[in-house]
């Protein structure tokens, strides 16, 4: 029992307008479900800066911030899923199929565009029949998306043969491998999807709904929200986005491989939660996930930069999604949600 | 549970100096409060005035800041709710707190199974809880069978088991019940007063809260009323001198002048037509509302006027009937079809159906509406701002900002937020559940002001309401169902609220 939920909020009364605009800022930004993750993404950061010489430098940021760039534009769409009050595990599945899918095409000689759109048609189908089956029949997310993970990797297995698949096209390989302006370009294109899903989810009447549909659906239904219909969308955007990320992926390593994006959706989930996205439903921003996949990328660096034993890797980045967790919780009890 | 003899003289429980606050903001600021045995005390406030935490601290749910607690000549500390109960002192939360999966000895012997073993390992005598079960059970004057699962039970009876849950404990003296008749039908609630003066002339001291004033009368030997945290007055409601004006007025601090506003009297065309409409427990429904009239829908509770009204709004299938909308036959699959033909639905239970709690004001108002306020599925957000100031001032909903979380704000303002929410854009028809339920006297008011603007302002009006005070206040004519088919529909000169329940109780029909 927590007292302050159920405690009566005196909103009757004028708070005044006034109130200095620092403080208000600072108590908004605790409030904001991805402050944990920003401040944790600055304290790692500081300490990594001190810790080693190698963090701060202009090279290894841009590296860590490629590294982590497939995790958060999977997570982007992972999040939008979230704010439904599901669940996609199918996502690193479908990052590998997505890559193969445009490795196969491209290899075939076929045109660049085509290879780039076979990628991301499968991986849209796969979001296509996770929805379907979700949103239009009511099964659990969990359960559809977990049979998926299975279906997609055996399909990444039998289209592959098992052999890595070569012959990407350079223009798809420079999307992974290249700079611009001496940014990465997985870098450059993370920061401009996620510009648009920005966009997307706080000024479109989609993104509206999702959220209505995540903080309570049977209200978003009598209001007139195409309940189902918005809801399977969310899936095919996952689908879409770990599509996009798989391509990135597979560019970046020059081959697919039938084990690419193996294990990839657990840390895609927790850059979500880390982010600020909650299975709660309704609440969550596009700016946290980043913060989120970027909080497991610079912890990721700093330990290998540090020279920590793979295991013990392990065992850190795992404490920080428990933590991030708790944080949240502690967080959403001493505001009013 | 055995019995104080020396009932009438001394307090069971005595509680001095009570305050409670949250963040800093007192909620209950220095109250006195004695209990003897066998006596009924009501606790009457508006939402927000702090009876239920008061009620939350002697149950040991809230830790006061201070509290002076005397129970039985002793002095206490109650600092946990097991704490509270080893004295005596068991609540009834207005929510009921029974798990829908087990059955009724499960419930309530939860938390405390007779067994033998140690903590979890312990195994549980199942035939001591059963019978455990039995002796509660028929403290409370209930015949279900300790074995049936509890979410098979109606709320009725499960308000009962939870009472029996309550009284299954240890021996005790004083029984705090929020709210216990708030979701029960008009009978059920008589028959929970029955048992509320069984207990009494037991020698329990029972504690209610509650909105609905007579009751109150009815039930209570003394009356509590309490307003911003302190206690304002109390009164003996037998005594004859007592009027409900009066404890009306020391509610909400400021005398109420009429409550409802005055009645139309222009009326104009056939807006709303139901023709034959079935589907679930509704048939056979036939129903005009003409624009600018409120239509009241009366009846008891499982009647079948929720189900019609979801009929109409598309949320269930129609197996027959059409619906009429300015003489137009409409076709409505989904609440998004009702939407489109200009109709608007405030569920009964708001919290439930109504609103995103976890969202603020702008993004709730602009949830029916969104068709209307984007270009091309993209939202304007400074227009959307407008709108929403413009909806926060002409409905007078009490808030910092629009961005202030709706699940935030008082029941009064929630509703206010339902209606503008509808209302922001021109409609035909609005069906309002229980519109004011859980909504205090003050902003009931603001309410009916509202609605009665709305139907003013052309719309037709179809008013569902267990309260007959507000159908017969509130509508032009007032049409009766019960079991699930209409009885009949009063013009203006015919409503009598004994006539509304001859009609709710199939005792007569209309001629």
């Amino acid at each position: 029992m927590s007292i302050v939920k159920s405690q009566p909020v005196p909103t009757e009364r004028k708070v005044s307008r006034a109130g200095t605009g620092a403080k208000k800022l600072t108590s908004g930004f605790l409030a904001a479900p991805s402050s944990g993750a920003v401040v944790s993404v600055v304290l790692v950061s500081a300490f990594l800066s001190i810790a080693t010489p190698q963090f701060l430098t202009l090279d290894n940021l841009s590296l860590v911030a490629r590294a982590f760039s497939f995790i958060a534009i999977a997570a982007i769409g992972q999040f939008v899923v979230i704010l439904t009050r599901g669940i996609d595990i199918s996502s690193g599945s479908v990052i590998g199929l997505s890559g193969i899918v445009t490795a196969l095409i491209s290899g075939a000689g076929l045109p660049t565009w085509m290879a780039l759109l076979g990628g991301i048609a499968a991986a849209m189908a796969v979001g296509l029949f996770n929805g379907s089956l979700i949103a239009g029949l009511g099964l659990v997310s969990f359960m559809v998306t977990l049979g998926m993970l299975n279906v997609v990797r055996g399909a990444d297995v039998a289209l592959t043969g098992g052999y890595p698949v070569t012959g990407l096209d350079p223009f798809i390989k420079s999307l992974g491998q290249g700079f611009l302006l001496g940014i990465p370009m997985p870098v450059i294109i993370m920061l401009v999807l996620a510009a648009v899903m920005w966009w997307v989810m706080t000024r479109t009447v989609f993104g509206r709904q999702l959220y209505a549909i995540g903080g309570n659906e049977e209200a978003a239904r009598l209001s007139g929200v195409k309940v189902k219909t918005v809801t399977a969308l969310a899936y095919v955007i996952s689908g879409l986005f770990a599509g996009i990320a798989g391509i990135l992926l597979t560019a970046r390593l020059g081959v697919a491989e039938s084990t690419i994006g193996t294990g990839y959706e657990l840390d895609i989930i927790a850059a979500a939660v880390i982010g600020g996205a909650s299975f709660a439903g309704g609440i969550g921003n596009v700016t946290g996930v980043i913060w989120g996949a970027a909080l497991l990328g610079i912890v990721r660096n700093g330990m290998a930069l540090l020279g920590v034993d793979s295991y013990w890797q392990q065992i850190v980045i795992g404490a920080v999604i428990v933590i991030a967790v708790i944080i949240d919780r502690v967080r959403t009890r001493t505001t009013i949600h | 549970m055995t019995l104080t003899d020396d009932a009438g003289k001394a307090p069971v429980l005595s509680a001095r100096g009570v305050r409670v606050s949250f963040g800093g903001v007192a909620v209950v600021k220095d109250v006195d409060l004695e209990l003897y045995p066998g006596e009924v005390v009501a606790l009457l406030g508006e939402n927000g005035a702090g009876k239920s935490s008061l009620m939350k601290v002697l149950a040991g749910v809230y830790s006061p800041d201070t509290a002076n607690v005397i129970v039985e000549g002793e002095s206490v500390h109650l600092g946990s709710v097991s704490h509270a109960r080893s004295h005596g002192i068991a609540m009834v939360h207005q929510e009921l707190n029974l798990v829908d999966n087990l059955s009724v000895a499960e419930n309530i012997a939860l938390g405390r199974e007779p067994g033998t073993g140690p903590g979890l390992a312990a195994v549980v005598n199942r035939k001591a809880s059963v019978k455990q079960a039995k002796d509660a059970l028929e403290q409370v004057g209930s015949r279900v069978d300790p074995r049936t699962l509890v979410g098979r039970l109606s709320l009725a009876q499960q308000q009962q088991v939870e009472i029996a849950k309550a009284l299954a404990q240890d021996e005790v003296r004083v029984l705090l019940m929020d709210e216990p008749t708030s979701s029960l039908p008009e009978e059920q609630a008589q028959d929970l007063m029955s048992l509320i003066h069984r207990l009494r002339d037991a020698g329990l001291a029972v504690v209610i809260t509650t909105h609905r004033i007579p009751e109150a009368f009815a039930v209570a030997d003394r009356i509590v009323v309490m307003r911003d945290g302190n206690k304002v007055a109390e009164y003996d409601p037998n005594d004859g001198k007592t009027s409900r004006e009066e404890i009306v007025n020391s509610l909400i601090g400021r005398e109420l002048t009429t409550l409802f506003p005055d009645k139309r009297t222009e009326v104009g065309s056939v807006a709303l037509e139901l023709e034959g409409m079935s589907g679930g427990i509704v048939e056979d429904v036939n129903l005009v509302v003409r624009e600018g009239e409120i239509l009241g829908l009366g009846g008891l509770v499982g009647a079948g006027r929720t189900e019609l009204a979801r009929l109409v709004f598309g949320c269930d299938p129609l197996t027959a009937g059409s619906i009429w909308v300015d003489g137009q036959k409409c076709r409505i699959r989904g609440p998004r079809d009702a939407v489109k033909y200009g109709l608007g639905f405030i569920p009964e239970d708001r919290k439930r159906d109504g609103l995103v709690l976890g969202q603020d004001i702008e993004m709730n108002l602009s949830l029916p509406n969104l068709g209307k306020w984007s270009k091309g599925g993209v939202l304007s957000l400074r227009q959307l701002a407008s709108k929403a100031e413009d909806a926060i001032g002409s409905f007078r909903v009490r808030t910092r900002s629009y961005r202030q979380p709706v699940g935030t704000l008082s029941g009064g303002n929630q509703q206010k937020v339902v209606l503008a929410k509808w209302m922001a854009v021109p409609r035909r028809v609005l069906i309002l559940d229980e519109p004011t339920r859980g909504v205090d006297v003050g902003a009931r008011q603001e309410i009916y002001t509202a609605i009665d603007e709305i139907a003013r302002s052309g719309v037709a009006v179809l008013l569902i309401s267990s309260d007959m005070e507000e159908l017969i206040g509130m509508s032009d004519r007032i049409a009766v169902m019960a079991e699930g088919r209409l009885q009949g529909v009063l013009e203006k000169e015919e409503v009598s609220q004994a006539y509304i329940f001859k009609l709710a109780s199939q005792l007569e029909s209309v001629s």
